[in-house]
C-alpha cells in the first residue's frame, strides 16, 4: 500500500477539498488495493469514535431480562431446636411476593463499586455501577475499573469518571492500583494529569485545589500543560498548587484509604445496623464471650438471645485484622444454638470464606434433625448453595 | 445505539462527506422502517441495513452525481464488502481507542477533542492554540496515525493473548 499517499488523500477527502485528480486517484486505490481500503475504513471508524467522544465513552448493551428476587418461606414449619455451623443474622421478615420478571436496561459499566457503599453518593445508581459522569461522596468507596485499575476514594470527594482509563478528581483522596491491563490509567487533577506506568500511588486534592501525589510502588508520569512530562518514582511525593511542583520529604501511606480500611468501615456500619435491628433473632460477629470461652455472643435483639455454643472451631482473624472469625476446620466443627420460637419465614445472611470443599455437601446452617420439613443450607463441592426443606 | 453508530459509519465510509452520509443514513432509516417486516431475524439486521445503505448511496450518486464528487460504483461495492466485515469489530476498536488515546500528548489530545468531539473548524483551533492551520492539520493527521498504529498493535496483542 502507498501508505503516505493514501493517508494524504484521506486527509484531503475528510477536509472536503479533494481535487478531481485526487478523487480519481483515491477512487482507484480504494477499488484495487485491499490495504488502502482497509486503512480508509479504519480511519473513518476512528473518526466516528472520536466524534462520539472517545474521551468520555460509554457502551450500550441490549436490554436483558433478569429474574425477580425471591424470598423463600418455610410454610407452617417450626424452625427450632439446634442449628449447626455458623450464622451471622437470622431476621424475621414478611414473605415477599414474587412478581413478574423485571426488565432492566444497563450500560456496560466503566467501573463498579467493590468496597464501601453507594449509599449517599451523589449521582450514584443504586446498583453500584458507574458509567461516565460526575459523582460526589462523603464516605469511602473502592472502585474497580473495567480495565482492572482499582481506586479507593475517601470523601468528601468530587470526581468524574470519564472512561475506563481516565478519571478526574476535583476533591478528596484516592489510592490507585493499576495492574498491567490498566497501564496508562490517568487521574486528572486541577492543572495536572497523573499517568500510571505500572504502579500504586496516592493522590489528593484539597478545597483550595492544592494537590499531593505520593508514589508507593513503581512510578507515575506528571503531565502539566506546557511543560515536559516529569517522572515521579517509588518512594517520592510532590505537592502541587497550580503554579509549580514542590518535592515533599517523604511519602505518607496513611493519608490514603485502602480497600481493607474501606471494607472494615463498611462492616462497622452494617454491624451497627444489625445490632440495633429489633427483628434480628440471631446476630454473631464471632466475638467470644470473655467469661465463657465456649460461647459466641448472640447480639440479636429478638428471640431469647441465647448464645451459641462453640464445638470445635478456633478463633482467627476475619476479613480484616480487627474483625474476629471462627475457623471451621475439622469435620464436626460447629456452633450449636437454640431458636425456640416458630416463624413462618426468615432471612439468613452470612459471609463465608471457603478455602476448600472436600465434602459432597458441607453444612452451613441447618437443623440437627432429618425430619420432614426441617431446614438445611449446604454448599456442594462445586461451590453451589443447596437450600431447602426435607420432604 | 451501537447498531446506529455502525450504520452511520458505514454510510460515511461509502460517501466520506458528513452531509452526504447523514442524508444517506436518514433515507436508509426511512426505508428500514417501511421494510422492517421483511427482516426475518434480528441477527441479520446490520447486514440487511448495510444493503439498504449501499442502495441509497447508489441512488444518491445517480441523483447528484454530476453536482458533486463521488466514488465510482466499483469502489462503493468494494468498500461495502470490506466495511461490513470491519464494522462488526467496532466495539473492539473503541476499547482499543480508549486505551490508545491516553498515549497522545495533552496538547494533541486537546486538539483532537476540539476538532472531533466539539466539531470546531481547524482555523478556530489554530487561533485557540496560537498556531497555523497547517500545523493543526499536521498535528491531527499525526495523532490519527499514532492512534491507528496503536489500535492495530493493541488488537494484535489481544488476539495473541486470546489465542
Amino acid at each position: 500500500m502507498h501508505d503516505s499517499e493514501i493517508r494524504n488523500l484521506i486527509d484531503v477527502a475528510l477536509d472536503g477539498t479533494l481535487s478531481p485528480k485526487q478523487l480519481a486517484r483515491l477512487d482507484e486505490l480504494l477499488a484495487t488495493d485491499d490495504d488502502a481500503r482497509k486503512y480508509y475504513i479504519e480511519e473513518i471508524i476512528l473518526i466516528g469514535d472520536l466524534e462520539r467522544s472517545a474521551f468520555s465513552v460509554t457502551y450500550s448493551k441490549p436490554r436483558v431480562a433478569v429474574p425477580p428476587v425471591k424470598a423463600w418461606t418455610i410454610g407452617g414449619i417450626a424452625v427450632l431446636s439446634v442449628l449447626t455451623m455458623f450464622i451471622t443474622v437470622v431476621q424475621l421478615l414478611p414473605v415477599k411476593e414474587s412478581g413478574n420478571p423485571t426488565r432492566v436496561v444497563f450500560q456496560e459499566p466503566i467501573a463498579r463499586i467493590i468496597g464501601g457503599s453507594s449509599a449517599g453518593i451523589v449521582g450514584m445508581p443504586s446498583d453500584g455501577i458507574l458509567n461516565a459522569g460526575h459523582y460526589e461522596l462523603e464516605g469511602s468507596i473502592c472502585l474497580l475499573f473495567r480495565n482492572g485499575a482499582s481506586v479507593e476514594i475517601t470523601g468528601p470527594a468530587k470526581f468524574d469518571v470519564k472512561n475506563s482509563l481516565l478519571m478526574e478528581l476535583q476533591l478528596g483522596s484516592a489510592r490507585v492500583h493499576a495492574p498491567e491491563s490498566a497501564k496508562g490509567f490517568l487521574v486528572a487533577i486541577p492543572g495536572m494529569e497523573v499517568r500510571d506506568i505500572g504502579t500504586e500511588f496516592g493522590i489528593s486534592v484539597a478545597e483550595d485545589r492544592s494537590a499531593e501525589v505520593h508514589v508507593f510502588l513503581g512510578s507515575v508520569e506528571l503531565l502539566c500543560s506546557g511543560a515536559e512530562p516529569r517522572l515521579l518514582e517509588e518512594g517520592n511525593a510532590i505537592s502541587w498548587e497550580g503554579k509549580g511542583i514542590r518535592s515533599m520529604s517523604q511519602v505518607d501511606d496513611s493519608k490514603f484509604p485502602t480497600r481493607s480500611s474501606i471494607g472494615y468501615q463498611k462492616w462497622q456500619t452494617s454491624f451497627q445496623r444489625w445490632q440495633s435491628d429489633p427483628s434480628a433473632v440471631v446476630f454473631f460477629d464471632f466475638k467470644i464471650d470473655a467469661d465463657n470461652p465456649t460461647h459466641v455472643i448472640n447480639l440479636g435483639k429478638a428471640g431469647d438471645q441465647s448464645h451459641g455454643v462453640i464445638e470445635g472451631p478456633v478463633q482467627v482473624s476475619g476479613r480484616w485484622p480487627e474483625k474476629p472469625a471462627l475457623l471451621f476446620d475439622k469435620g464436626n466443627d460447629r456452633i450449636q444454638l437454640n431458636v425456640p420460637d416458630e416463624y413462618q419465614s426468615f432471612t439468613l445472611s452470612t459471609w463465608i470464606c471457603a478455602t476448600r470443599r472436600t465434602e459432597l455437601s458441607q453444612a452451613v446452617f441447618m437443623t440437627l434433625g432429618d425430619e420432614r420439613g426441617e431446614h438445611h443450607l449446604q454448599i456442594g463441592r462445586a461451590g453451589k448453595a443447596k437450600n431447602g426443606l426435607i420432604n | 445505539m451501537a447498531s446506529e453508530r455502525r450504520l452511520r459509519n458505514f454510510a460515511k465510509i461509502l460517501v466520506y462527506e458528513a452531509n452526504d452520509a447523514d442524508e444517506v443514513f436518514q433515507e436508509a432509516a426511512v426505508t428500514m422502517l417501511e421494510k422492517f417486516d421483511s427482516l426475518t431475524t434480528d441477527r441479520d439486521f446490520v447486514r440487511w441495513s448495510c444493503k439498504i445503505i449501499v442502495f441509497k448511496v447508489m441512488e444518491l450518486r445517480r441523483r447528484k452525481g454530476r453536482e458533486r464528487r463521488r466514488f465510482s460504483d466499483r469502489t462503493v461495492e468494494a468498500l461495502a464488502g470490506h466495511a461490513e466485515e470491519l464494522i462488526s469489530s467496532m466495539s473492539d476498536r473503541s476499547l482499543a481507542l480508549e486505551n490508545c488515546i491516553q498515549h497522545i500528548s495533552p496538547t494533541n489530545r486537546s486538539m483532537l477533542i476540539e476538532r472531533y468531539e466539539h466539531g470546531k473548524e481547524v482555523d478556530l483551533i489554530a487561533e485557540q492554540f496560537t498556531t497555523s492551520s497547517q500545523a493543526v492539520y499536521r498535528s491531527l493527521s499525526r495523532s490519527r496515525k499514532a492512534l491507528h498504529d496503536c489500535i492495530s498493535v493493541f488488537l494484535a496483542n489481544r488476539r495473541r493473548s486470546n489465542a
